[in-house]
């Protein structure tokens, strides 16, 4: 990964803060629209687009006729994360 | 100052907030819990020392005055080295439920500092049902400072069986209470001296609020330096 080839998934500030909550535990859908300040329809719209491209897996059970959706971070998503974080730490050594 | 360099500042500051928020911190916790232990087991001893040495009088002033002052101390440290973390969740948490652990002795001893004011004293009134009242009230309250504090780390620590305990353990007090049950014990702690009944809701409460708050704590600590040796694997 370089500065000139970022991966969409970081690109916006939303799907970056999905990622990062992400990392340290699976959250339900509740939860990462807490943590995001994010609106039902714009994470659900995130949340889509970083599921397709293989960052996170859903996994949805039926709790008293709701649907309770859980999001984990696989393990590529972690290791672009990773290397998002080496390239972002990368950036800022060379210039400070 | 270049663009990729804000941009990357931002986004290395998103992932910190971010991370900062998911965590769940429990080292104010069971600070507290010590903290709160060590103030208990200090004001039992104190005053059962004044108890068998009436002449020893500064037992009381210390007891009164100085273990509230020491502890709203120590929570003022504990609540200022905890408001680094920015999950705020946590340190609502933890303000309201130490400003209500705090605020009761220190409500107590405002209100011993008042009375010592001119005019201020109890008149020489008796009111041994009020006193009664007023040390049930106080040691159902801690009860219930306990328990509320259990049903919090249930959450944090995802252990909901200790939501069960909780109420098992209020409950428990509620039940001696109605019993009055009281038992037997050489007062000083030595056999063979005249016995004195203790009701069994007030052994209870100081077993609960000495000993409970510390073996609390150390079951707190122990799990966060279990979780903190995963993150490390």
């Amino acid at each position: 990964m370089n500065i000139d080839s970022i991966p969409e998934a970081f690109s916006v500030a939303l799907r970056l803060k999905i990622i990062s909550s992400l990392v340290s535990a699976s959250k339900t859908f509740n939860e990462l629209r807490e943590m995001t300040q994010a609106t039902q329809g714009n994470l659900s719209v995130q949340l889509t687009k970083l599921e397709t491209w293989g960052y996170i897996t859903s996994d949805k059970v039926i709790e008293k006729k709701r649907t309770k959706t859980t999001y984990t971070l696989t393990d590529f998503g972690l290791t672009q994360f990773e290397e998002y974080v080496a390239l972002l730490q990368a950036v800022l050594d060379r210039h400070v | 100052m270049d663009a990729k360099i804000c941009n990357a500042i931002q986004d290395i500051n998103t992932i910190k907030e971010t991370i900062e928020n998911t965590k769940v911190h429990h080292r104010g916790m069971y600070l507290m819990c010590f903290l709160l232990g060590t103030y208990n087991i200090l004001k039992y001893i104190f005053g059962m020392t004044f108890l068998l040495y009436p002449a020893w009088g500064f037992c009381v002033t210390v007891s009164t005055y100085l273990l509230p002052f020491l502890l709203l101390v120590g929570y003022t440290c504990i609540y200022r080295n905890e408001r680094k973390y920015s999950n705020k969740y946590y340190l609502s948490l933890l303000c309201i439920w130490g400003i209500i652990a705090i605020a009761i002795p220190i409500g107590a001893m405002v209100i011993y500092l008042l009375k010592l004011l001119p005019g201020m004293g109890d008149n020489g009134v008796e009111n041994g049902g009020g006193v009664l009242y007023a040390s049930f009230a106080s040691n159902f309250s801690g009860i219930l400072l306990f328990c509320i504090f259990m049903v919090m780390c249930a959450y944090s620590l995802n252990k909901r069986y200790m939501i069960g305990l909780a109420v098992a353990g209020l409950f428990g007090y509620m039940l001696l209470t109605v019993t009055f049950g009281s038992a037997s014990v050489p007062f000083p702690f030595i056999p063979g001296q005249p016995e004195v009944g203790i009701p069994y809701h007030s052994l209870y409460y100081n077993a609960v609020t000495c000993i409970g708050y510390l073996v609390l704590g150390f079951y707190i600590r122990q799990k966060e330096r279990g979780e903190a040796g995963d993150e490390y694997r």
